[in-house]
């Protein structure tokens, strides 16, 4: 992060290739904003490399990609909803016609998380997609380590609860 | 061990590995964990991203790289300070100190030092919501609020209700220069605020704003004489109050613009 601010020209290429996959789960673990994931992950690069002065060398850096990535999420969300609310419904569409595996089953977590709240998803996403540390997503979604960890043991009860009655785990 | 207590222990890591033993044992006699661990477990894997997507981003992070000078966060607190002191200084000096006057030493330090503790707390939250992934002590949406709430119950300790005859228009009288005061010190702080990323600008609105209502609250506490209770939360703690909605519709302002350009940039 530090040779992009200072424009190594290998920088960028090394903070895509490291960062984009899992920015990319971030954004396809909300439903929200899983159809738009490739152009969310883009605009959150174009934004870090826009307010990348902002990062204080030494400080960990994945809150402070992270903290940019919800912004964009959000803002993703709220847009799409704007437009949402102004469409009218004329027929019942598929979910996604052309792409081949939108009739698989998500994988478990995934299936899971959709069914949480949309703060408590979020702690749980980055906690377990990344693994970043408690005081890491406190960081990132500008909150305490003590909120963060309250968030996530309500989601881990939810979970458990949603992991009993799915028919995956039943025998 | 319970599964509760399970719970709390895989919030910080799911690697089996670094599981304390007593986990471990709670683990080996429970389904129900097993199977929750290897859902968390499976989160983890990662997605796959086409080649060329990865070279486009490249390319487009290439285009007019610069060196940037990373920003720094004790300088941006100091310009909050150096506003905040300079606007009061300057006010104080222009319009009079006739509080400090008429008020005992003790309420005059209490006074003082909670405005002052105040503006640092609120300096501090502002300068570290422009730089994104900071740490934060206290909710930067919560803040404002405990702040004001206890001014609140400082005002309604050391100040007694007095009758008035005409408390309404003394009370628009005194906000009306604190208002003025306030926005005089919302200017270089809007300037301050263009210089850092700024990712939820209503939350930074609204602590900016009861920034500003401070400054101006804080210069009628040394300027006005009238020391009713009534009268400085309404008209002095007031200004701290409006500041924090005017902060909020600035930002909800900023907010939809920024939402507008997101959309024509993917358009």
């Amino acid at each position: 992060m530090e040779r992009y601010q200072q424009a190594d020209p290998a920088a960028p290429g090394a903070l895509v290739r490291a960062l984009t996959p899992t920015l990319l789960r971030f954004f396809r673990n909300q439903p929200a904003s899983r159809a738009h994931a490739d152009d969310l992950v883009q605009e959150t690069w174009m934004r870090i490399h826009r307010v990348r002065h902002t990062y204080r060398p030494g400080e960990p850096v994945l809150p402070w990609v992270y903290a940019i990535a919800r912004r964009v999420r959000i803002d993703g969300y709220r847009r799409k909803r704007r437009i949402e609310s102004y469409e009218t419904a004329v027929d019942v569409l598929p979910d996604c016609p052309e792409r081949p595996d939108c009739h698989h089953p998500l994988p478990q977590f995934d299936a899971l998380v959709v069914a949480l709240p949309e703060s408590q998803r979020e702690v749980v996403t980055m906690l377990k997609v990344r693994g970043l540390s408690l005081e890491e997503v406190a960081r990132a979604t500008s909150s305490t380590v003590g909120a963060v960890k309250q968030k996530a043991h309500r989601a881990y009860q939810r979970l458990r609860k949603l992991l009993e009655v799915s028919p995956e785990s039943a025998p | 061990m319970d599964c509760i207590e399970m719970d709390r222990i895989l919030i910080g890591t799911d690697d089996v590995e670094h599981l304390p033993i007593r986990a471990k044992d709670h683990l080996a006699g429970c389904q129900r964990c097993r199977e929750f661990l290897t859902m968390l477990r499976e989160a983890q894997r990662s997605e796959t991203t086409p080649p060329e997507f990865v070279q486009h981003l490249e390319e487009r992070m290439l285009e007019g790289l610069r060196p940037v000078q990373p920003m720094r966060q004790h300088y941006l607190f100091l310009g909050f300070a150096a506003v905040v002191v300079s606007v009061v200084g300057i006010a104080v000096l222009r319009i009079g100190a006739f509080a400090l006057v008429a008020m005992s030493p003790f309420q005059t330090a209490a006074v003082l030092c909670a405005l002052a503790g105040a503006a640092v707390l609120l300096a501090d939250s502002v300068v570290r919501q422009m730089v994104p992934g900071s740490k934060h002590h206290v909710e930067p949406k919560i803040l404002p609020f405990l702040i004001l709430a206890s001014l609140l119950i400082l005002i309604l300790l050391l100040f007694q209700f007095h009758h008035e005859r005409h408390f309404w228009r003394n009370a628009w009288r005194c906000m009306q220069p604190g208002a003025s005061i306030g926005m005089v010190a919302a200017v270089p702080f809007w300037y301050l605020l263009r210089q850092g990323a700024v990712l939820s600008p209503r939350v930074t609105g609204v602590s900016t704003g009861v920034l500003a209502g401070l400054v101006g609250a804080s210069v009628l506490e040394i300027h006005c004489a009238n020391l009713s209770a009534a009268h400085i939360v309404v008209s002095h703690l007031g200004l701290p109050l409006l500041g924090s909605v005017v902060g909020y519709a600035i930002g909800l302002g900023v907010e939809l613009m920024e939402r507008r350009a997101f959309g024509q940039k993917r358009d």
